[in-house]
């Protein structure tokens, strides 16, 4: 009998001690609430690592759009850049029933627990858009987003033909460590490895933000004077910023310095009708359909590869009016 | 000490009385002690808890007051900033890149606007003149917004706008987060013409975060707007009915109200964490208190409980006890008088059981003296005597008489007679002492009829009779004569026997009347000394026999009380 008792009060405990955490939970998550109360769709749970670039407000947008089409009950969660947070998320996601579990991880490593919590719950984990460690197919299901590899080797490719095999490149990184940097910049530097004219003359890191970018770039502008002739940043965010730097120090964008960025945004399209930015990468942020399309695939038993690389584009002047409805 | 009892005994006890008396003075007064101070304490900390409610509330307005405050100073810097205005003025460059690279540089100079001011989520400029710029990195809608219902607001209003939480920006992508947002017309400073819209998007989640701040889950703040729709709140339960203290602040700038609302469980919660301590603390003076009183009521009564038990003792026959008392309090003084009361009823019943012996003596005695033997062989000597002689009359008076004497002796056994039963058996003795004394002596009774049925000892009146025989007529020559003589005296009865003898000496007599008095045992006649102790026995010391004498004869008094 003291046994239930002390029990009861435990769970008593326990649930009051929860229920603020409940209510601290930020406006955006409110919405899992609405769809827990809803019939027997398929429900998926989705843990977006963060919404501080347009680029995942545009993927989360995507994600909505298409669950709503399709009728799926997607739930949602921002993880506020915190592996904890993305991990518990992910836990309650689970615990609400959650068939599949679609997560944007913040770091390559550190992932272990994610995937450990939803094998010991038999629910499937797409990566989305990044990799972390492990293998598809035995880790996770898939991963599925773009080749950032591929991303730096064509724009290496565009920028050697722009310039004619000869250039003096500045390149922006993002923050250090980020699975896509890496990727990005190790694909740029075998593409111009062996290129005889191509050499990367000074680099910054701008953590992929456009104001970061314009700093960034006015001090290396002020250490290194006008010794460059390309920009190569890893998404269009810091190439604005750079521009707005490089038009400041009256160096003229795409006349005096040619610019190429990653990512496809509205801005950078803007940007490239302005005549200011080069070109830029896509690297889209709409993988929506083809996170759904392989849900239904594995539901319908086919076999998912390993990996799911998205064909990108490039936007450059020539195609920039026409597509820019498709930048994000 | 003696054993200790837990509890005393018997509901009625003097102990239990004590006990309860004393546990209910100190329980009071523990009680009341306790209800002044959680009422002193309840008012204390009510009155502190609203303090500190308005000291939040007051401070969480003025956080909100200083962000919206920061805001609209920043906005206002924008609309008026010369390079902003002259953008405006101007119509949108017609080469779509001149417009694209103008706007991306307004971009720019905006998100540094931004980038100094705390807590906002994006400044959006949107043109008269078709052109449109944002101050963060969300993805711009491009649209027509001149007849937005939002836009004709904020141009048709000289002072700021604001607008109620919504969900997700009005002219950029978001992920529909909820915003608040403040709309500020764009007024030309040279011309006064409308060039456009400044609008500034705060998120809830940071006005949220300001009101959330402070008192908890039992106090519950809301952020009102004009309109008196909920903008933000702490809790998700909107019944304020149940809370007892609300205060609201204004936040003028906005027409805001920022409300905070007391829970009563808060007050009662730490009311109850103040209290707890003082309730455990009278909860151990109740026992402290309830084993003393006990403790103490018991050693009070130890002795009474003694005494009372001892009582019983005496009670049920048994007077060979005393108490112990060994103190000088009052129930030791009670002690010792109680053994003293037992020794002296002790004294009283052993005293009761000699006279009762006495008096069966006595009674025993009186039967041998009225069946004497020797009296009975000169009775029926006299009456062979007569039988010889032929007075056959004589014969039967004689044994008549006789046998009535001894009917009236046996009298089955009763130890009170009506004075006419007695006189008649003192007639008989008479009648069968003249026939043997022949002529010797002549008697009178004279008892008048009102005391004949008063009741008085049996055989009292034959010994005397026969005293007065032996000393009067054996001891004379001469004819003596006996009266019996019997009168009221108050509520007494005197009865005088008397007999014409001669005198008996002053000193004599003397003597016989204090051994009569004092009751005690003497070589003096032993009939008279039965009656007179039976008399006293039975009617106490004042009553008795005495003794009067002079040349006419010798008179012995019997006094009685009239019953």
């Amino acid at each position: 009998m003291k046994k239930y008792i002390t029990l009861a009060l435990l769970v008593v405990i326990l649930f009051s001690s929860c229920s603020p955490v409940k209510d601290d939970q930020s406006p955006r998550t409110s919405e899992t609430a609405k769809v827990q109360v809803s019939d027997t769709r398929l429900i998926v749970g989705f843990s977006q690592m963060n919404h501080i670039n347009p680029w995942r407000v545009a993927e989360t947008n995507d994600m909505r759009q298409v669950a709503e089409e399709r009728e799926i009950n997607l739930l949602v969660a921002d993880a506020d850049s915190s592996i904890e947070k993305q991990t518990q998320d992910i836990r309650d996601f689970i615990a609400q029933g959650a068939q599949y579990i679609v997560c944007t991880p913040f770091t390559y490593d550190g992932y272990q627990e994610v995937v450990d919590i939803c094998k010991e719950a038999g629910v499937p984990l797409i990566m989305l858009d990044r990799e972390i460690a492990g293998t598809g197919g035995v880790d996770f299901l898939t991963f599925i987003g773009s080749d950032f590899y591929q991303e730096g080797v064509r724009a290496a490719k565009w920028l050697a033909e722009v310039m004619g095999n000869n250039a003096k490149i500045v390149e922006l990184h993002g923050n250090e460590g980020s699975s896509c940097g890496i990727d990005r910049a190790n694909g740029f530097h075998d593409g111009i490895r062996t290129i005889e004219g191509m050499e990367v003359v000074a680099f910054g890191y701008a953590d992929f933000e456009r104001i970061k970018g314009q700093d960034v770039m006015e001090d290396i502008i002020l250490s290194f004077g006008k010794e460059f002739n390309a920009v190569y940043a890893h998404n269009d965010e810091m190439a604005i910023g750079a521009i707005q730097a490089l038009k400041a120090a009256n160096i003229r964008p795409n006349t005096d310095v040619t610019i190429i960025s990653i990512d496809g945004s509205k801005d950078a399209l803007k940007s490239i009708i302005a005549g200011e930015l080069g070109a830029t990468i896509e690297c889209t942020p709409r993988l929506a359909k083809t996170v759904f399309d392989t849900i239904a695939d594995h539901l319908l038993g086919k076999e998912i590869p390993p990996k799911i690389i998205i064909e990108d584009r490039l936007f450059d002047s020539s195609n920039a009016i026409e597509l820019f409805d498709e930048g994000f | 000490m003696k054993v200790f009892k837990w509890f005393p005994p018997k509901k009625n006890s003097l102990g239990n009385r004590i006990f309860v008396l004393t546990m209910t003075i100190t329980l009071s007064m523990v009680a009341l002690l306790g209800f002044t101070f959680s009422y002193l304490s309840t008012n204390i900390i009510k009155d502190h808890l609203q303090t500190v409610l308005v000291a939040i509330v007051d401070s969480n307005a003025i956080e909100i007051e200083n962000l919206l405050d920061n805001a609209l100073k920043n906005a206002l810097r924008i609309t008026n900033d010369p390079k902003i205005q002259a953008v405006l003025r101007n119509p949108r460059p017609v080469s779509i890149a001149e417009a694209y690279s103008l706007e991306l540089e307004m971009d720019n100079q905006l998100s540094f606007v931004q980038n100094y001011v705390d807590h906002l989520f994006g400044f959006y400029i949107i043109g008269a003149n078709g052109m449109q710029f944002k101050s963060n990195f969300s993805s711009p809608i491009y649209q027509d917004w001149k007849d937005f219902d939002w836009y004709q607001r904020i141009i048709a209003s000289d002072s700021p706008v604001w607008f109620d939480p919504h969900e997700g920006s009005f002219t950029v992508n978001t992920i529909g987060q909820p915003l608040v947002t403040m709309g500020l017309r764009i007024m030309d400073k040279s011309t006064g013409n409308i060039l456009g819209a400044l609008l500034t998007d705060i998120e809830v989640s940071t006005l949220s975060s300001i009101v959330r701040k402070g008192m908890g889950e039992t106090g519950h703040f809301i952020l009102t707007s004009s309109d008196k729709s909920i903008i933000s709140q702490s809790a998700n339960e909107t019944n304020n009915s149940e809370y007892s203290f609300s205060y609201t602040k204004d936040i003028s700038l906005a027409g805001w109200e920022l409300t905070g609302y007391l829970h009563p469980s808060l007050i009662e919660n730490s009311v109850l964490s103040m209290i707890t301590p003082i309730l455990i603390l009278i909860a151990i003076i109740a026992i402290i208190v309830l084993f003393a009183s006990s403790s103490i009521s018991y050693r009070i009564t130890a002795q009474l409980r003694e005494l009372a038990s001892l009582m019983e003792v005496v009670q049920s026959g048994n007077f060979r006890v005393t108490m112990d008392t060994s103190g000088d309090d009052e129930v030791a003084l009670l002690g010792s008088t109680f053994n003293v009361m037992v020794s002296q009823i002790n004294n009283l019943l052993r005293d009761l059981h000699d006279e009762h012996e006495k008096l069966r003596i006595a009674e025993m005695k009186t039967l041998e003296a009225q069946i004497n033997p020797h009296f009975l062989y000169n009775t029926l000597d006299s009456i062979i005597w007569l039988a010889r002689k032929g007075k056959m009359d004589d014969v039967t008076r004689l044994v008549y008489s006789l046998s009535k004497l001894l009917r009236i002796g046996l009298n089955r056994g009763r130890t009170m007679v009506t004075i006419e039963e007695e006189i008649e058996h003192i007639t008989n003795y008479l009648i069968i002492q003249e026939v043997r004394y022949a002529d010797d002596f002549i008697y009178e009774i004279i008892i008048p009829d009102s005391i004949l049925k008063n009741k008085t000892l049996k055989l009292i009146l034959q010994p005397l009779v026969e005293n007065a025989i032996i000393h009067g007529v054996q001891q004379s020559d001469t004819s003596e004569k006996i009266t019996i003589v019997g009168e009221e005296s108050g509520t007494d009865i005197l009865i005088r026997v008397t007999n014409s003898g001669p005198q008996v000496p002053q000193d004599r007599l003397d003597e016989i009347n204090l051994l009569l008095e004092e009751g005690s045992e003497s070589d003096f006649g032993l009939g008279l000394r039965n009656v007179n102790e039976r008399i006293k026995l039975y009617f106490g010391q004042q009553y008795g026999l005495h003794f009067s004498s002079n040349s006419e004869g010798t008179t012995v008094i019997v006094h009685i009380p009239r019953i």
